[in-house]
C-alpha cells in the first residue's frame, strides 16, 4: 500500500515536473502573476489529479492538463472580476525611452508590458493569445481546448493580434 | 493594407498557408515595403510577447501540491466515513421507528392505563415493596 502510495506520489511529481511550466504560462497568461494565480496552477494538478480516472487518454494529457488551467482561469476572472492586474496607463505614464531601455536589462519589465498588454484583452481573445503564442499550441489543439471552432479561434487570434500590436509595437520600436 | 493581404498576413503567422496563399504571400513581401514592414512587426510582436511571457512558479511548487493532495485526500475519506454513517443509519431509521412505536403501544395496552411510566413499562413500585424485595433477596 505504502509503496503503491509512494509510485503515485512519483508519478505525480513526474507529471508536474512535465507540465507545469505549460500550466504557469497558460494561468499566468490569463491572470497575471498573482498569489491568486498559483493557487489556480496547484487547483489545476490537483483537479487533474483527481479526475485522472475520467482521463480516457483520446487527448494528450498536456492538451487536457491546459483545458483544466483555462477553465479554472476563466472561473478565477468570473469570480473576481475586477482583478486588479498591472495598470496598463500607470506604466504608459513613465519615460517610454527609459523604459524599454530597462526593459532590455532586465526581463521582468518586458514581462510587466506582456501582462499589462494581455490584460486589455478581453478573456476570450487572451486566451487565444496565450495558447497560440506563449505555450506554443497548433490552431486545432487550441480549438479543441477551448472547445471552438478553428474559424472562430482564427478570427479571434487575428483580431487580439491586431490590438496587441497597437499596444506593443511603440514600446518595441523605442 | 486591405482585408485580402491581412487574411494573407495571418494565415502566414499561423502556418495555414497553402501552396498557392504562400506564392502570393511571398510575392507581396517583396513588392510591398508596407506588407513586409507590417509582417516583421507582427513577427516581432509574437516573439517579445513569448520571450517575456511568465513561466515560472514559487520554489516548492510540487511539495505544495502534494502535501494539499494528501490532506484533501484524508478529509475526503473522513467525510466519506461520516456520510456513510448517515446512509446507513438512514437506512435502519424506519424499522427501528415501527420497532419503537410497536413496544410504546404494547406496553400502554397491556398496562391498561395512559402514562409515559406504562408506555415505557416501568412499574410503580411502592417504598415498601422495594424494601420488601431487597430483604426476600437478602435472605435467599
Amino acid at each position: 500500500m505504502e509503496l503503491a502510495k509512494a509510485g503515485k506520489q512519483f508519478a505525480y511529481s513526474e507529471i508536474m515536473r512535465r507540465f507545469e511550466n505549460k500550466v504557469a504560462g497558460t494561468v499566468f497568461g490569463m491572470l497575471g502573476k498573482t498569489q491568486e494565480a498559483e493557487d489556480v496552477c496547484q487547483n489545476v494538478f490537483i483537479r487533474f489529479f483527481k479526475s485522472m480516472e475520467q482521463f480516457r487518454g483520446d487527448s494528450a494529457m498536456g492538451t487536457y492538463i491546459t483545458r483544466i488551467a483555462i477553465n479554472l482561469s476563466l472561473n478565477e476572472i468570473k469570480k473576481n472580476s475586477k482583478h486588479s492586474f498591472f495598470d496598463l496607463e500607470s506604466i504608459f505614464k513613465k519615460n517610454k525611452s527609459d523604459f524599454i531601455e530597462q526593459s532590455k536589462i532586465h526581463s521582468l519589465e518586458g514581462k510587466e508590458i506582456v501582462q499589462a498588454a494581455l490584460n486589455k484583452l478581453e478573456p476570450k481573445f487572451r486566451s487565444v493569445i496565450v495558447l497560440r503564442i506563449i505555450d506554443g499550441y497548433s490552431t486545432k489543439e487550441t480549438s479543441e481546448i477551448l472547445n471552438t471552432p478553428v474559424g472562430t479561434v482564427l478570427s479571434r487570434l487575428s483580431r487580439a493580434q491586431e490590438k496587441l500590436k497597437t499596444i506593443l509595437t511603440p514600446l518595441m520600436e523605442e | 493594407m486591405d482585408k485580402k493581404e491581412k487574411n494573407l498576413l495571418f494565415k502566414y503567422l499561423d502556418g495555414e498557408l497553402s501552396k498557392e496563399e504562400e506564392f502570393e504571400f511571398n510575392k507581396l513581401v517583396e513588392s510591398s515595403k508596407s506588407f513586409k514592414t507590417e509582417k516583421q512587426e507582427y513577427e516581432q510582436m509574437r516573439k517579445f510577447i513569448s520571450s517575456n511571457a511568465e513561466k515560472s512558479l514559487k520554489p516548492m511548487f510540487e511539495t505544495r501540491v502534494l502535501n494539499e493532495l494528501n490532506s484533501k485526500t484524508k478529509n475526503y475519506q473522513k467525510n466519506n466515513f461520516s456520510e456513510l454513517l448517515a446512509v446507513s443509519f438512514r437506512k435502519i431509521l424506519l424499522p427501528a421507528l415501527i420497532i419503537i412505536i410497536f413496544l410504546l403501544s404494547f406496553n400502554l395496552i397491556s398496562s391498561g392505563e395512559v402514562s409515559v411510566n406504562s408506555a415505557l413499562g416501568i412499574q410503580n413500585v411502592s417504598i415498601e415493596e422495594a424494601f420488601n424485595s431487597t430483604i426476600d433477596l437478602a435472605m435467599e
